[in-house]
Formats: structure tokens, sequence, C-alpha cells
């Protein structure tokens, strides 16, 4: 009896990540294209921009904030990328200068939110189509900037372990992306867990007055997590840059939309205060996952119906979610 | 203990106003240690003004305020927390979501190499817990606790944390009374150990209970500082209104025999719904006040939500003759039934809407023509209960979160009226009201009644019931034990009716 409650409190805890081994059960047992390695770390290399960009997300839903500026920020990364790279083409550099741009962006969005007090929706919607605007400006409408640094593409195709493959060629196992996001989901976990930044996060979303009644600052806690958000973005953004060879501005259109899905998926409320952090990476391999399959099986499915099949499911997981819930709750 | 205990907190000729409005007008606030104070005065009087400026979160234009020994000023409330000054207030301070122990030591957080160290966070809250004799499960959320365990969980954590002064702002004003006496003894006992209280509360009965003196403040200004033993309820209220208050205190309804003839208007046959209703049986006539009491979860409010058609049951309910199954609180206004809710700001009000659209929001069908709403019809609608329910306000274009706790409440009377009911259903009608429209509510229940509608009145305050009901039912954990008729309605028979249930 004890054990069949603590089975359900388990899976109503993770059920992101129930939901997400069962699409890879259930996938990899409908086409035998799926599971293989190949594909798997492929996966998990595309989950990896949108599951980097969910951490800093995470953190802003958590607070009670949004951030629409993720994929423009994102892009933006990419073209620093390619600029630095025409007169400097250090990877290091490369990097660091885009992560700063994009720590600049994401702090503008904290200032904005907390010192003008304007809605994180309004702010970083401006920032979104902003920073977009900016990255056309620059690339003279939206042209791709080359990379050529010697070693900077092994940040997106790097991997670690390999196997050798039914055609006798040797592919790695896991792609360095994957090392940075999962690398990146432990450190989020252990802040959100066991930081009064984390903790602070989730107070000031659940109920900001109370938060200010304890002596939290609130201010600082906003602007961190967006700053924290504009971060992530720039790494992300390295790496998309890294497996294009390019700096392009628009690689990132409508990716904000992905991650806050992926953040929505693992749980977070929109209204802030409550989620798991770790949840919104199983959030992101999901929706790789759904527009993953549909791109194998283009024989069967046509990619048109990518957007509507995605849709479908998202709403099928997130009612299922919130029965759930509902069920722990104990409905009135 | 004859020698005078030494003076904690002085804050003299306070001052303090808001864009040309005059919050505080030089009001002193003196605390001993180890005392009790109340600080009484309507709404707007500037209690919360005050204490937000003691707090930290407003900053004082003039006066000086010495705390402990020395003059003190502080910029946030983190600075007043330090010095020992813990607020507790009524709704504000819990993050539902996240754990007891969490919500205890948030801003506060204990720590081991940098990290929060759960262990130890669980631990230290279970002591401080069971230190004031609370045994619940720290890990469980906040929100699953009910509004006493909560109060007294921030209460065990000031007292945990060196508080010399705690401020209780509205502490009991959604207890009921088993609740409030735990609260009171806590009160008690925090007294003994020397810490000093300062006690806000709309309820008379408890400021007599625990407070040795009462500063008294009314629009800005002060008033005076009371020894409580050398002032009488009745010269207390009275300066708290500015009037002479002793025809609305010592109201008590006129037993009319006629009312006990009226046709019945409604009645509940065998009524359950789940553990919290058990065959449920009463009769409402017409132009009746009938009263609800009992203790939180007695019943009362489901037994009006029942009725108002917004909980499941199995039973019998008929209304004007015919039985009737209401779905949904549409089909009972269908039928002439509202309700007005207990929890006023979570239920009832729409805060960033007019008074006007506020009260007329349940007939806009019925005001409008083709859909487009008649404002001429609505102004003049507003303006009749406006006046009739003299509602204090400067326009009716008002939003309504600027009105004060009573004419708020006045509002959804206003709103339930104009519906035309023949049933009204009031939860808890006087909550979070001060003294002065607490009556002026009263009051107005009795014209509604007088006006042939019957008046359901739930309410945790016994006396209101005594002076306010024709008859009173008395529930407890689900089930009917007894009612009580015109001059046996008494807050010791009600009590008494309680108690004998339970040895039952």
């Amino acid at each position: 009896m004890d054990r069949s409650i603590s089975a359900k409190h388990v899976i109503t805890q993770n059920a992101t990540l129930v939901a997400a081994v069962a699409i890879i059960i259930a996938a990899g047992i409908a086409f035998d294209n799926f599971f293989t390695v190949v594909n798997l770390s492929n996966i998990f290399r595309q989950a990896s921009m949108i599951g980097i960009m969910a951490i800093g997300s995470s953190f802003v839903i958590l607070t009670g904030g949004i951030d629409l500026s993720a994929g423009s920020l994102f892009g933006f990364a990419a073209v620093m990328c390619g600029i630095v790279d025409a007169f400097c083409p250090n990877p290091f550099v490369m990097g660091l200068i885009a992560i700063l741009t994009c720590a600049g962006f994401g702090a503008l969005n904290g200032f904005c939110v907390t010192k003008l007090r304007i809605p994180p929706f309004i702010v970083t919607l401006a920032m979104m189509s902003g920073v977009q605007g900016l990255g056309l400006i620059i690339t003279e409408g939206g042209n791709t900037l080359p990379i050529t640094a010697e070693g900077f593409t092994n940040i997106a195709t790097g991997t670690i372990g390999s196997v050798i493959n039914d055609k006798g060629l040797e592919v790695g196992v896991v792609p360095v992306p994957a090392i940075i996001m999962i690398v990146g989901f432990v450190i989020a976990v252990i802040v959100s867990k066991y930081t009064t930044f984390g903790r602070n996060c989730y107070a000031v979303g659940g109920n900001e007055d109370a938060a200010i009644m304890k002596g939290i600052s609130v201010n600082r806690t906003k602007f961190l997590a967006y700053l924290m958000s504009g971060i992530c973005c720039g790494i992300a953004g390295i790496i998309v840059a890294a497996r294009t060879r390019g700096g392009q501005i628009t690689v990132g259109d409508g990716y904000e939309m992905d991650v806050i899905a992926s953040v929505v998926l693992g749980g977070t409320l929109l209204s802030g205060g409550q989620g798991k952090v770790l949840n919104s990476m199983w959030g992101a391999l999901i929706i790789t996952m759904i527009g993953n399959i549909i791109n194998l099986n283009s024989d069967v499915i046509s990619y048109l119906w990518e957007g509507t099949i995605t849709g479908i499911l998202l709403l099928v997981i997130l009612v299922a979610q919130s029965k759930m819930q509902s069920n722990k709750l104990g409905a009135r | 203990m004859s020698e005078e205990k030494r003076v904690l907190l002085e804050m003299r000729d306070i001052c303090k106003s808001f864009i040309g409005v005059n919050a505080l007008k030089g009001v002193d606030l003196v605390v001993r240690e180890g005392e009790v104070h109340a600080l009484e005065g309507e709404n707007g009087a500037g209690k919360s003004v005050l204490i937000k400026i003691l707090t930290g979160i407003y900053q004082k234009d003039a006066g000086t305020i010495r705390f402990d020994g020395k003059e003190v000023n502080f910029t946030s409330p983190a600075q007043a927390q330090e010095a020992g000054i813990r607020p507790i207030y009524q709704e504000l301070t819990i993050c539902p979501m996240l754990s007891v122990a969490e919500n205890m030591f948030m801003g506060n957080e204990i720590k081991k190499r940098g990290l929060i160290d759960w262990r130890a966070t669980y631990k230290r809250a279970e002591e401080i817990l069971q230190s004031v004799n609370l045994n619940i499960d720290v890990r469980q959320p906040m929100g699953q606790l009910s509004a006493a365990m909560q109060q007294m969980v921030a209460i065990a954590m000031a007292v945990s944390l060196d508080a010399k002064l705690i401020i209780m702002d509205e502490a009991t004003s959604s207890l009921d009374d088993k609740e409030v006496q735990s609260l009171l003894n806590i009160v008690k006992e925090l007294q003994k150990k020397n810490i000093a209280i300062i006690f806000i509360t709309h309820r008379m009965n408890e400021i007599y209970e625990v407070c040795e003196r009462c500063t008294v403040l009314k629009d800005g200004e002060f008033i005076g500082c009371y020894d409580l033993d050398k002032l009488p309820k009745l010269e207390l209220i009275s300066k708290m209104v500015g009037r002479d208050a002793s025809t609305i205190v010592n109201f008590k309804k006129q037993y009319n025999s006629d009312i006990e003839s009226n046709e019945v208007i409604c009645e509940f046959k065998n009524v359950a719904q789940g553990l919290r209703l058990k065959n449920i049986e009463f009769e409402l006539k017409k132009g009746e006040v009938l009263g609800f009491a009992g203790l939180l979860g007695s019943g009362r409010t489901e037994t009006g939500e029942v009725l108002f058609g917004i909980r499941k049951y199995t039973g019998s309910i008929t209304v004007k003759g015919k039985e009737v199954h209401y779905a949904n609180a549409g089909q009972a206004m269908k039928d002439n039934i509202v309700l007005c809710p207990e929890e006023r700001k979570r239920d009832a009000i729409f805060p960033d809407m007019s008074i006007e659209d506020n009260i007329t929001i349940p007939i806009m069908n019925k005001i409008s023509r083709l859909g487009f709403i008649d404002r001429k019809k609505q102004a003049e609608l507003v303006d009749k209960y406006i006046q009739m329910l003299k509602i204090k306000t400067p326009n009716k274009e008002q939003l309504i979160k600027f009105l004060s706790g009573g004419n708020q409440q006045k509002c959804i009377i206003a709103r339930a009226m104009c519906c035309d009911p023949e049933i009204i259903i009031l939860d808890e009608p006087t909550r979070g009201i001060d003294v002065g429209a607490k009556y002026e509510i009263e009051m107005l229940i009795q014209d509604i009644a007088k006006s042939g509608i019957s008046v359901i009145m739930i309410s945790s305050i016994l006396e209101e019931l005594e002076r306010d009901c024709d008859r009173v039912v008395i529930m407890r954990e689900g089930i009917v034990v007894g009612e009580l008729l015109h001059e046996d309605i008494t807050e010791e028979n009600i009590i008494h009716t309680i108690s004998e249930a339970h040895t039952n």
C-alpha cells in the first residue's frame, strides 16, 4: 500500500520525465530509425540549445516573469561570434564576447523590469524586436556572417566516446553541447535548491509581498534571473554559431516559444513560484523529439504537420499534467 | 509588580502625508516591555501607516522613534527586524507553495558551506514549533495549514528570533473562537517572556482579554492612550467612532411574533455533502434573520454554498414551495437567491473596476439594451444604493480597491440588493471591518429583513448573532446540533449548545 502510494508520488513529481521516456519508448518501437546512436545524439545536440536557454527562463518564470527575448538574444550571440571572428578568430574571445553581450541585454531586461517597473512581457517583447532589428542592421538584412576560427565548430560537433555503426564508420556518442546542457542543469538544480538566490526566486514568484516583508530583495532576485537568462541565451547562441559555422540573426526566430514551452512542459507555473528546474530539460527533450520524429518520417508525415502535431501533443501533455496536479491536491 | 515597566518603544509626534493627504498628524505610541498594547481606530485612522513606519516600510515626515533605548529610523523592513521588531500580518507573509520550514527561514536561511542545509532547516523548524507545542509536518506546503496554524507558525518563528516587539495586525480576523483562544493564550505566554506586543483587532472582546493599555487613533490624529481597566468598552468604542456609541452597542433585535407565522421560503431536508455536511435540516421564513453559528469547519459556509448552488449535495432543498436542484450560482440567482462570500477580497470584489460596475455586475443584462449597457439606468441604480447604504466614496467611478473594507462590503451588499433578492446569504458580513462600519452593516441587515427579504447570516462573532437574529441554527462538525429563538439567543447559550454537543 505504502509502496504504491510512493510510486504514484514519484510519477506525479516527475511527470515530464515519464512523458519523455514514454515518447522515447513509443517512438523506438514505432520507427526503427529513431533508436539509433546517431539519432539520439542528434536529438540531444538539438535539445541542448533550447535546454540551455530553458535554464535561464526557468528562473525568470519562477519569479513570475517571462523572457520573450530569448530567441533574439540567441541569434544575436551567433552574430557576435561572426563579428568577432572577422578580426580575432579565437573561440574563447568569440564566446566570451557573445556571452557578455547577451548578459548586457539580459541586464537591461532586468533593469527595466525592476527599476523602471515595466511588466516583463512588455520589456522582453520590446527587447525581442529591438535586438532582432539590431542584428538585421549589423548583418545588412540577415546575411550569415561566416565563421572560420579554428576549433570553434568543436563546440557543437565534438563528441565524447564513440561506437562503430553498422556501416563500419566511427560515430560519436555524447555531443559536447549535451554535456554543456547537463552541466548547466546540474548547476541550476543546486542553485535552485540550495542557494538563497534560488529560493528567493520561488518566494518572489509565490508571493512578492511576503518576500518584501521578509526582507528579501525582490529587485535583486529578478535582476539576477534576467541576467542569467541572457547569459544562457549567449551560451546557446555560441553552440548554434558553431553548428552552422556562421552567425545569422534569424536563426533564433520563434525559439523563445520553444523555450517557454519546455519550461511549462516541465510543470513550472507561468504565474511563478512553483516548479522544478530540472524538469525543463525533459521539456526541451520532448519538444525536440516531436520535431525529430516528424523529420525522420517525412515520407509518412509531411513536415508541414510539425506545428500542428506539436501543438496537439503539448496540449495533451499539459492536460494530463494538470489532471495529475488536481488529483494530488484533491478537487473541491 | 508595582513599579513601572521599562519603556521599550516610544514614538512621538509622528507625522506622515501622502500627496497632500495627512495620514498621520502627530501621533504618539508608547509601549512598555512585556506589555500587550492595543492599537485601535476605524479604518483610515492611520493604524497601518503608523505600523508601516515603525517596521521601516514607510519613512516618517516628522517625529522621533526610540526603540530599546536608542533613537532609530528604519529605512527597510530588514533593519526593523534586526532590531527585534517582528510584524505578523494576516495575509501577506506566506508563500503557500513553499514548505512550512522554508517559509519560516525565508530571508534567513540556515547554510553550510554557502549552500542551504535542508536537514538542519527542517530540524530547527521542528524544534521551534515544538517549543510552542505545535506538532506539524514542517515539510508540507504552508498553504495546507489553516489560517490559525499559519499565524502560530509565524509567531513561533518571531519568538525564536529574539523578538522584543511583536506586531499582530488583524491576526485573529479570520480565526474562529477556538482558534482565537489558543492564539490569545500564546499572546499571554509571550507576555510572560517579557515580549511586548502591539495588538490590532476589530474585536473588542479580545482587546479586553489580553491588552493592558490602548492607543486610539481617529482620522490620523492621536486621541489618547488609556488604561483599559479604567475604560469601559462602550467608552472605548465611542472614542474610536468619535460619538456616543451606546445606542448601537446596546442594540438588540425586538422580538416579533409575526415572523414566526410567516411563510417558509426555503427548507432543507436531509441535506448532506461528503464529510462536511450530514443530514442538515432547517426552515427559513420570509423576512427572518436566521443566524448560523458554529466553529470553523462546522459546515456553516458549506450550507450557504449548497443553497447557492456552488456545492454539490444530496437530499432535498425546497425554495418557495418547489423542490430545486441548482447546478450553479446562476440558477440560484434566477430564484432570487444571492450570496455575499466570506472572503471579500478573494471571492467578491473586482479590485480594478469602479464601484458602479462592481455593484451592477450581476444585472448588466437587465440594464442593457441590445447588448449595450444603459449607463443612465446604471447610474440611477448605483446612486440609489450609495445613498441607501451610506457608501462613503468621492464618486461612483472610484475603483473599489480604494475603499475601506466596510465600504467595500456595503458595495457587495448593494450588489446583492440590486438583484431584487428574496433570500440573501451573508457569510461573515462584518469580517475585517472596523467598529463604526460594523454597526452600520448590522443595522443594514435589519433594514433588509424589514423589507421582507430573508437573511441567512453566517458569523463566528456570537454577540453579532445575539444582536441581529430572530433565530440561530447551531452547527457542529457538519450536523445541526441546536436552534435558539429570540431571547434565548445569547453568547452563553450558543457556546453551551456547541460544547454540549461535544460531550454527547
